[in-house]
């Protein structure tokens, strides 16, 4: 083929070894078809009515000449190219990735100090990558990885300019990445400088099925008297209401330690105020701790465990988080329609707080309502009157209320909640809100779906958690992830649900559901916030029986209630009662990682203002002061900013905020700044993971002391690649040739014979 | 013809789907008898709480289910009630074993309502010690807002069917600020209750008045 295509002076380099070649045209070959049976025939009959008188096989001739010229013609204007298909030569690559996660800062010999960082840092000393390139021909390409991977230049690593700063170790982005940035085709190898520990992300071991690669892995070793004990807790909250308490769950791990159980140290603002024993089960030891909200205002809670002799790090032994104590004032009011069960559920799990306040206004007839205070019902009367319930309100409940009842009141409750003051809870009944004339009134914007099409679905179901690790406490019912997800779905079911035209743009769902909608699973609740203000809606009910057969259940009622207790405490959103408040999505930080921070501004009638000038500082334990710019964002009267904690400890947050030059006022929040400790939450090196990640792709993992095996083991790998090239027939010199001769060999004929 | 007739059949059937879909909604309200040990007539009245549910959806526009149903304590369907209903002429009597169970449902939001038709009064009252041993209950003043609810009732608990020439009177058993039981007494609501004609003394006016005490009973219940 190659032969062929030299012939027709085409090149096909690079392909050195053709596997396949094919004729293509642009017409496609339909095309070119066509043209000639246009073409032919014409030509054919041209010639047969010349009138010439010619012999016959001269006529032959000359119509043979004419024809091919003729084809060849419509060769060329249907746009020829020969398709060719080999292997192209690729060069040889290898790379070295290093892990410059915080694991590697881990000491691996006590008396010496040397960490697993150092011994990488000897390794590339003792000119690691040189021999690999005396080995292969190849300078390595070179790359460091923790969450992210970044090539590096050749002088950073001449100089070792590397941290063990990182947060994470993903081997499987690691992986994925150099493999995708040089390309498999002539990798020699990748070869990892890691401890392997502690792996986020995808599962290597899956992640490496389609690797046609192999991995060597140089680990650094440990000390072989090397202990850790670390301390975790999970998702400690950060509010707490006074006179209440909360509940704290903790995890304490150990590695090489032999004692059958721990003391953890309870301290708060540095006192310690409590010890707990942790007894290990399996090197793990799970705790509880609860504390008593007793007195108002923000404190520091830290769990320490005491440092191991040998122990790999300290980083780990101590777990800390801010609590803010703030005084009840719960006021809840809701509106129902008609009389329901539900109102008596509700009133009753929020009576469960003894600093609580239920008011419950039932619709009995067009003129008759019955207010019911704190579960008390009162004398029936004629008229609603919202007036000063409302004020005080910080959530209102509507429940299969009529828009035409509260439309006198609806501009307040919009304003309420726009500004935070007041969340809202609307609860799903069989009668729709376009039933209940809420189409195009102001109340329809605040809620988290678009009512253009309401359905009901009379099936029965079971509320879902979407997610088994919620973002949201007051949905952890009970403390075990597992037990939680499994309690909502063994709940007495509900017995119909609303599927809406759609879900609004920033609206989440807290709770899915087991009824299928005319696409997927429909919500059971959703939440979305207007301004300041948070807003829930249900979708399906009733919730009564839920809540009420529960008693003869395992859990009993009192978890049910504080579902609905707690989910209004998030609702009531509070905020301190500022001008200018700041939100800050946790109160626990880690250093190097950005926080994101919302500043709210309002004015004296607590309307949210645009166009503010907004100041927002942080400051340290040591006092040392920055400042964050702010940025206006799209939402009114919010601004945010991103903070990344540089060092551990308390930081505190101030924001002043002026409109049109006039001071508004100030408002400041803490943050309490850790070291990210999931990369010691399994402190000792993976080696049997490695191991097991080399086997799988043909390479070895060695302990650092070894890592010549790998040198001795990288082979030269004279790749290959099949390659794809279009050659235009039209470049080639022979078919030029042919289309000038053609004509001049039949004019010299025609010439030569007198019929020209 | 008989085709025809059939398509007539599935296109009416079609047409009031919506209707019927739209009466079994959700939150359907049933409130059941009690049914009790010691030989008394719990079943009594058979068709007051089917005219009471009947009413109570026409007049509240509540979902109901209006049907004779009767719960015993140890039933596990007690706990989808939130109200029950107990009534009978003489001994009542509850089971040792029923006691924590019933005691339970009630500190849990469950509402009981006796309805003395004659001659239990001795046994109520034991049974409610039974129940709550400190406890006593207390008889509602006629201002108690019961009396003023979905109807105004001035001078208290209506007398319906006269047993003993006494005044009728409503006892209360209060537990944490709750109304968990309420008993009426010398009254005979679920008597006014009843099908027309049953009771041959009770006049549409009296049947109405029962009517009314009662939607009033159900609808403090659902706001306490």
């Amino acid at each position: 083929m190659a032969a062929i295509l030299k012939l027709l002076g085409l090149n096909p380099a690079p392909i050195n070894e053709i596997d396949s070649l094919a004729l293509n045209f642009s017409w496609n070959f339909a095309g070119f078809v066509l043209a000639l049976l246009v073409i032919m025939p014409a030509i054919y009959f041209g010639y047969r009515f010349e009138g010439k008188n010619t012999e016959k096989n001269k006529r032959r001739i000359l119509l043979g000449i004419r024809l091919f010229w003729m084809f060849l013609l419509a060769l060329v204007v249907a746009g020829p190219s020969f398709v060719v298909s080999g292997l192209v030569p690729e060069k040889d690559k290898i790379a070295v990735v290093l892990d410059t996660s915080k694991s590697m800062s881990i000491k691996t010999a006590k008396e010496s100090g040397e960490t697993r960082f150092d011994m990488m840092k000897n390794l590339f000393k003792r000119g690691f990558l040189k021999d690999i390139e005396e080995k292969t021909g190849v300078y390595p390409n070179v790359f460091t990885f923790s969450e992210n991977v970044s090539p590096v230049t050749k002088h950073e690593t001449d100089n070792f300019m590397f941290e063990a700063d990182g947060s994470n170790t993903d081997i499987s982005r690691a992986i994925k990445n150099v493999s995708g940035n040089l390309g498999e085709s002539g990798l020699i190898g990748i070869v990892m400088l890691t401890d392997g520990v502690h792996t986020t992300g995808e599962n290597p071991l899956v992640s490496v099925n389609n690797l046609r690669t192999p991995l060597y892995f140089v680990v650094p070793k440990d000390g072989a008297d090397s202990a850790d004990i670390s301390i975790s807790l999970i998702n400690p909250p950060s509010l707490g209401y006074l006179n209440s308490g909360v509940r704290i769950r903790g995890e304490v791990k150990a590695y090489g330690i032999s004692s059958p159980g721990v003391k953890v140290e309870v301290l708060r603002d540095g006192n310690r105020i409590d010890t707990i024993d942790a007894v290990f089960k399996e090197q793990k030891a799970e705790f509880v701790y609860n504390i008593a909200c007793d007195k108002e205002g923000s404190f520091r809670y830290d769990f320490n465990v005491a440092s191991h002799e040998n122990e790999l790090t300290s980083d780990n032994n101590s777990a800390g988080f801010l609590l803010k104590v703030v005084k009840e004032r719960l006021n809840v009011m809701a509106l129902f329609g008609k009389p329901s069960w539900d109102a008596k559920f509700i009133g009753n799990a929020v009576m469960t707080d003894p600093n609580a306040h239920f008011t419950l206004w039932t619709k009995v007839f067009d003129n008759r309502w019955i207010c019911s205070q704190d579960m008390n019902p009162q004398p029936a009367v004629s008229k609603l009157d919202l007036k000063d319930g409302l004020k005080d309100a910080d959530v209102l409940i509507l429940s299969d209320f009529e828009y035409i009842d509260l439309k006198n009141y609806e501009k307040e409750i919009v304003s309420r909640v726009e500004s935070g003051r007041m969340g809202l809870y609307i609860m799903a009944s069989d009668r729709t809100f376009t039933h209940l004339g809420y189409g195009k009134s102001e109340i329809e914007n605040l809620l988290p779906v678009n009512i253009s099409t309401e359905l009901l679905h009379k099936k029965n179901g079971n509320p879902l958690l979407p997610t088994r690790d919620t973002e949201y406490n007051f949905l952890r019912i009970i403390d075990d992830p597992i037990q939680n997800e499994e309690f909502y779905a063994k709940l007495p079911k509900f017995e119909g649900l609303v599927e809406y035209a759609g879900v609004k743009a920033g609206a989440e769902v807290l709770l899915s559901s087991s009824v299928k909608g005319s696409v997927d699973m429909l919500p059971f609740m959703l939440k979305t916030t207007f301004g300041r203000g948070n807003v829930i809606l249900s979708t399906g009910g009733p919730l009564w029986p839920i809540g009420f057969r529960l008693v003869s259940s395992n859990y009993g009622f009192a978890p049910y209630s504080a579902l609905m207790l707690n989910m209004f405490k998030l609702l009531a959103n509070r905020r301190e009662d500022a001008l200018v408040s700041i939100d800050v999505s946790s109160t626990r930080g880690y250093i190097g990682k950005a926080l994101l921070i919302k500043v709210w501004v309002s004015d004296g009638r607590r309307e949210l203002l645009s166009n503010a000038q907004v100041a927002l500082s942080v400051k340290d334990e040591k006092g040392n002061q920055s400042i964050l710019p702010c940025v206006e964002t799209g939402e009114k009267g919010c601004y945010e900013a991103s903070f990344v904690p540089s060092t551990k400890g308390i930081h505190i947050l101030e924001a002043e905020a002026k409109y049109r030059g006039k001071e508004l006022g100030k408002g400041q929040a803490e943050v309490l700044a850790e070291v990210a400790t999931a990369e010691f939450d399994n402190p000792a090196v993976n080696f049997a993971q490695l191991e097991r990640l080399a086997s799988e792709t043909g390479g070895i993992c060695v302990p650092e002391s070894e890592a010549d095996k790998i040198i001795a083991s990288l082979n030269k790998v004279s790749g290959n690649k099949v390659e794809t090239k279009s050659l235009d027939l039209r470049n080639s010199w022979l078919l030029l040739v042919l289309l000038l001769l053609l004509p001049a060999a039949e004019w010299y004929i025609r010439r030569k014979g007198g019929l020209s | 013809m008989k085709k025809n007739y059939s398509i007539g059949v599935l296109l009416f059937a079609i047409l009031l789907f919506p209707a019927f879909c739209h009466a079994a909604g959700w939150d359907t309200l049933s409130v059941p008898r009690l049914k009790y040990d010691g030989g008394g007539d719990w079943y009594t009245g058979p068709t007051s709480m089917i005219n009471l549910m009947k009413e109570v959806n026409r007049r509240l526009k509540l979902l109901t289910q209006a049907e004779n149903i009767a719960v015993s304590i140890s039933d596990p369907e007690l706990f989808r009630y939130p109200m029950l209903y107990l009534t009978g002429h003489g001994h009542v009597k509850i089971k040792d074993q029923d006691i924590n169970t019933l005691a339970n449902y009630l500190n849990n939001g469950g509402f009981l309502w006796v309805n003395d038709s004659y001659g239990i009064d001795k046994y109520i009252r034991r049974e409610i010690k039974r129940l709550y041993p400190d406890r006593d209950p207390v008889q509602l003043p006629g201002n108690h807002p019961i009396f003023n609810g979905a109807y105004e009732f001035k001078d208290g608990l209506p007398k319906i069917h006269e047993h003993d020439n006494k005044p009728p009177a409503a006892f209360a058993l209060y537990d944490k600020g709750r109304m968990k039981i309420l008993y009426t007494y010398e009254s005979d609501i679920g008597d006014g209750l009843e099908d027309a004609g049953i009771h041959k003394v009770d006049t549409p006016q009296i049947r109405e008045e029962a009517m009314k005490m009662a939607i009033n009973i159900v609808v403090f219940a659902m706001m306490q």
